[in-house]
């Protein structure tokens, strides 16, 4: 078990032998515990900040694809429809600000974040936003959208 | 920072006290598991990690997710145990991130890891921490849980999720490759 020595399910040699009298504790340069202190006392707030931006992007793609599919099948030129899109760009523009308000708390508190966590916010910040985009490219005509500057640069997005 | 109390020795009652009090949620208890054990954690992170600050980190997480995952500890594993594991599966999320991360696991510094290997473990055999710090991702984490900590084949297949007997098969690799490089005198 750790911190004891190795077991010896087959016969030593020097090699095992120099293994097993290497050191097993360290001495840290620095105090780490200010730093786990910070982020044991935020878990839960950060948890529950991941979950609200969660739902802010849920509530954005749905939106959008929303007012997608209900652009598609209105008919031009109808009075109503008229109306729908005009609530529809209202909602799009509601999501949206949203989205960068999540985005902005997110940001905000992202050094009290682990590696994971900033990774799976990052993620889920450029998956929306590259849906978005895609989305924009149809509404002004382009084919398609490349790789927003590229997808690997925006995938190396740092928070 | 709170109020600590002495230090007390691995698998003692005072341990399982201690635990049953940070299971509790009580922070002073928690911070003295955490100066009992943070030497052990981090010198598993430096050789994981091969670069200090990268260390440092991991071992900040892994102690972050202990506290979260406490309520669910059970009391039949010893603490620096459970410890290691939760390290060790850090170390397996940091992998597979997108993130800085797989910038630092590509390449490793020599000369920067085998200085910090000094600075933290002074008197260590840092011939035999490069050796190890060279080896390929998968056969390093297995001779080190294995050869320098001591776990067995089950428990290693259990922390890095592989079968016992790829375990073992690294295990030979690993030896293989460090003798190698041993006899090779880089």
């Amino acid at each position: 078990m750790s911190q004891e020595p190795p077991n010896r399910d087959e016969p030593c040699d020097e090699l095992t032998e120099r293994l097993a009298n290497l050191p097993r504790e360290a001495v840290v340069a620095r105090d780490l515990w200010p730093g786990i202190e910070a982020r044991m006392a935020t878990g839960s707030w950060a948890r529950g900040t991941l979950l609200q931006i969660a739902a802010a992007i849920l509530i954005f793609v749905l939106g959008a694809s929303g007012g997608f599919a209900a652009g598609t099948r209105a008919g031009p030129g109808a009075d109503r429809s008229i109306d729908g899109a005009l609530q529809l760009a209202t909602e799009v523009q509601r999501t949206g600000s949203e989205y960068v308000a999540a985005l902005a708390a997110f940001t905000s508190m992202v050094d009290s974040l682990s590696a994971d966590a900033r990774a799976q916010g990052r993620d889920a910040a450029v998956a929306t936003l590259f849906g978005a985009a895609t989305q924009l490219a149809s509404l002004t005509g382009a084919s398609s959208v490349p790789p927003p500057a590229g997808g690997a640069d925006l995938g190396k997005v740092r928070f | 920072m709170a109020t600590v109390i002495d230090r007390p020795a691995e698998g003692t009652d005072e341990v399982e006290m201690l635990v049953e009090r940070a299971r509790r949620r009580d922070p002073a208890a928690f911070e003295t598991l955490y100066l009992e054990h943070h030497g052990h954690v981090f010198a598993l992170a430096l050789r994981l990690m091969r670069e200090a600050s990268g260390a440092e980190e991991l071992t900040q997480d892994a102690f972050v997710q202990a506290w979260r995952a406490l309520p669910g500890f059970r009391a039949e594993s010893r603490f620096g145990t459970w410890i290691h594991s939760i390290t060790v599966r850090a170390y397996l999320q940091h992998k597979r991130s997108r993130t800085r991360w797989e910038d630092r696991l590509s390449d490793v510094d020599l000369e920067t890891f085998a200085f910090a290997s000094r600075r933290a473990m002074p008197g260590t055999d840092v011939d035999l921490e490069r050796a190890i710090s060279v080896l390929p991702n998968g056969a390093r984490e297995v001779l080190l849980l294995h050869d320098v900590y001591g776990y067995k084949h089950r428990e290693i297949g259990a922390m890095l999720g592989i079968a016992e007997g790829t375990a073992k098969a690294q295990l030979h690799r690993a030896r293989r490759l460090a003798r190698e490089y041993l006899a090779s005198g880089d």
